[in-house]
């Protein structure tokens, strides 16, 4: 992260993710909380009200049987007019499938935090990135943090861009389950007017609220529910929130962050965070907390003369194609490092570099799943691995990467 | 009595029969509430929000969450309406299968006393889904997807219909009952007494012309024939107790069921033996009745 500088007002205070997302939803003047224990998202919701009952906070929990539920009224509650929270993981979100598609095609901006927890089977409470990766094709903007202070400040842009009347999707802001979610992080702590400053209060677009319609004129219009023939608009509504997602928000993006540079003096890249990349031979490519390790790596091997990058992706969705050919344009190649089963980024890269002059070979390294250690030895050997490659023009394109226990000296 | 559907609310929900089945029940009872719904908000000058959709009751511009969700659509939307400080009333009004796939909403929408009228019609099945069961669908009748289906069991073994009405009761609802467009009077006084106490809950008994195969023009014989033999019974469950609204006659009533029975195709199928299991059974679902009067009835 680029702490740049801090602003006269601000604090500096010691939270976890959990915290972190708490603190910046009650900065954000959440009005309804949505709630459904599951660790280690819960933490979030438990804070909240901790705040509701401190008197810190005005807003109604939304406590009901499970995550479809709680989704849902969610949901039900943006569409009349208030900003809402909820924080949920893995089979929570799961549970919620039904809901999670409603909200983006019904152009709902609501929020929610995952503190990731890796799928069942096997049990499990730990954590990789898999839980989201999955709502990639459901049209929510999906933001990946590294640690606290991201976490708070995502969630701040991640409201202001969904809530924008041109974009009207809604977010996941989400971090690795205890490593973010339950590990202490200095955060910089703005004051609420410099919060209310950047982040306007949620309203409806014009002609839309529920609780300002003329009931007895819609009324008059229900109709037989036969939604095969009563929607010959489906596919060009589709087709406005595929450009509200991968057109608009895209900018939204990049605009809210340059504003929140200007507010806040602090920022980590728009899209995605380019890390050493102008000269590099071999980017590195990761989403949230893996950042932190990859950014360590890059600096201990370019201090040994390797011409080696890293990229983060802040945002998995909309994909940051324009950011990721930038910054791999020199590139020999590009490892993608995937906290999940699936080879997202590693697809997701090959996808946007295919074509492009002088492409890089993609390699993808499927790594700490459940948990499962991770460290700055097994990165630079994946680095070293990717660097004999690109000075080969060979490497193995896809392998999963079983932590090797190494000591550092 | 003033015929209803023909009053200067006529307006607000005349066209919501853009495609139902010609004398749809499901979609009587929903204009019906809808119309006292309405009534109401002029007397309180509180205008409603009605939520809710299905087969016969229709959709509109206000469907806001999806399938099986509409009682935490109303917990979502009750908790906005608080923070934005308004104060009107809020009815549900959607089919059995709806209860089934929202139990879960139900029940929790229920057990924490948020202040909303759900109505039910309720034709016993997933009747636009190609009448497959639900949990309300009543004894012996067949179905599209149960492998015994013909026999109008499942695996083997006979089911009796699920009761709501009864299991929400138990959950936090203030005020419950059962109710048919063929009692209009009960029905007006239930649908009016709901949305005074809330949370409310009225399952309405809603012939599916379709699902259940009889001719178009028998949708009232059917649902009065389905109060009168016994089937339905009507009550009703408030803070003052537990009240029949409609006697049973225990005398005669088999004439009427039988009569009930041989109108609909889904019964085709069933023998003497069964119509014998079938009177035993209205008469257990009378005596429940009875005994839930005895022992909580409101004193007279």
């Amino acid at each position: 992260m680029d702490m740049k500088t801090q602003t006269a007002e601000s604090r500096v205070v010691l939270m976890n993710g959990n915290e972190a997302a708490a603190e910046a939803c009650k900065m954000a003047r959440v009005q309804v909380v949505g709630f459904f224990p599951i660790g280690p998202s819960d933490e979030v919701g438990e804070n909240l009200v901790q705040m509701m009952r401190r008197g810190e906070l005005d807003a109604r929990v939304i406590d009901l049987e499970n995550e479809r539920s709680v989704v849902n009224a969610q949901i039900v509650a943006a569409q009349a007019g208030v900003r809402t929270s909820f924080a949920t993981n893995s089979e929570g979100l799961v549970f919620a499938y039904q809901p999670l598609f409603w909200a983006p095609y019904g152009r709902v901006p609501i929020l929610v935090h995952v503190a990731h927890r890796a799928m069942e089977p096997p049990t499990t409470i730990v954590t990789d990135d898999h839980d989201t990766i999955i709502f990639r094709d459901v049209h929510w903007l999906q933001f990946h943090c590294e640690n606290a202070q991201d976490v708070f400040d995502t969630t701040l842009q991640a409201y202001r861009v969904a809530e924008d009347h041109q974009v009207l999707l809604p977010a996941f802001v989400t971090y690795a389950g205890w490593e973010v979610s339950h590990a202490s992080f200095p955060l910089s702590l703005p004051t609420q007017a410099q919060v209310d400053a950047y982040l306007p209060a949620y309203k409806l677009p014009p002609g839309t609220d529920i609780l300002d319609t003329d009931l007895r004129e819609v009324y008059s219009r229900r109709r037989l529910m036969s939604v095969s023939y009563g929607a010959p608009e489906y596919m060009e509504l589709r087709a406005k929130v595929d450009r509200a997602l991968n057109v608009t928000a895209k900018e939204k993006i990049r605009a809210a962050h340059r504003e929140f540079i200007q507010a806040f003096g602090r920022g980590y890249g728009g899209l995605a965070e380019e890390y050493r990349t102008e000269d590099a031979e071999v980017v590195l490519t990761v989403l949230g907390s893996v950042a932190t390790t990859a950014r360590e790596v890059v600096d201990e091997m370019r201090a040994d003369g390797r011409r080696i990058g890293m990229l983060k992706l802040r945002a998995l969705r909309p994909f940051p194609l324009e950011e990721v050919r930038a910054a791999c344009a020199h590139a020999k190649v590009v490892l993608a490092l995937d906290r999940n089963p699936v080879y997202t980024i590693y697809h997701e890269l090959r996808s946007a570099l295919y074509g492009q002059p002088k492409a890089p070979m993609v390699m993808g390294r499927v790594i700490a799943l459940g948990g499962r250690n991770f460290t700055g030895h097994d990165m630079r050997d994946l680095a070293l691995e990717a660097l004999e490659a690109a000075r080969t023009g060979h490497g193995e394109e896809l392998a999963w990467r079983f932590h090797v226990a190494k000591s550092r000296k | 009595m003033k015929m209803m559907l023909e009053t200067d609310h006529q307006q607000a929900y005349r066209n919501i029969d853009a495609g139902q089945c010609p004398g749809c029940p499901s979609n009587l009872a929903t204009k019906l509430v809808m119309q006292l719904v309405f009534q109401a908000a002029d007397r309180q000058g509180k205008e409603p929000i009605i939520f809710g959709q299905g087969c016969g009751i229709g959709r509109d511009l206000l469907q806001r969450s999806g399938i099986g969700t509409h009682d935490s659509a109303c917990v979502g939307l009750l908790a906005a309406m608080e923070m934005r400080g308004v104060d009107r009333p809020v009815v549900v009004i959607d089919g059995d299968g709806q209860i089934d796939m929202g139990l879960d909403d139900f029940s929790a929408a229920f057990q924490q006393r948020h202040p909303y009228m759900h109505v039910v019609c309720d034709n016993q099945g997933f009747s636009a889904s190609g009448s497959h069961a639900t949990g309300m669908t009543d004894m012996l009748a067949k179905v599209s997807t149960r492998p015994d289906g013909r026999q109008g069991k499942l695996n083997g073994r006979t089911l009796m219909r699920k009761q709501p009405a009864m299991m929400i009761k138990f959950s936090g609802a203030r005020y419950t009952a059962t109710a048919s467009t063929s009692h209009l009077p009960d029905f007006i006084q239930k649908v009016e007494r709901g949305l005074r106490e809330t949370p409310s809950f009225i399952q309405v008994f809603t012939p599916c012309i379709m699902s259940w195969g009889y001719d178009d023009n028998q949708s009232a014989n059917i649902t009065r024939l389905g109060v009168t033999s016994g089937i339905w019974p009507l009550w009703e469950w408030g803070d003052d107790g537990f009240r029949r609204t409609l006697p049973f006659a225990r005398n005669g009533f088999q004439k009427k069921l039988h009569e009930y029975l041989h109108a609909q195709r889904r019964y085709s199928h069933l023998k003497d033996g069964d119509m014998t299991q079938y009177e035993q059974y209205v008469l257990a679902l009378n005596d429940q009745a009875d005994k839930l009067e005895r022992g909580f009835g409101s004193p007279k």
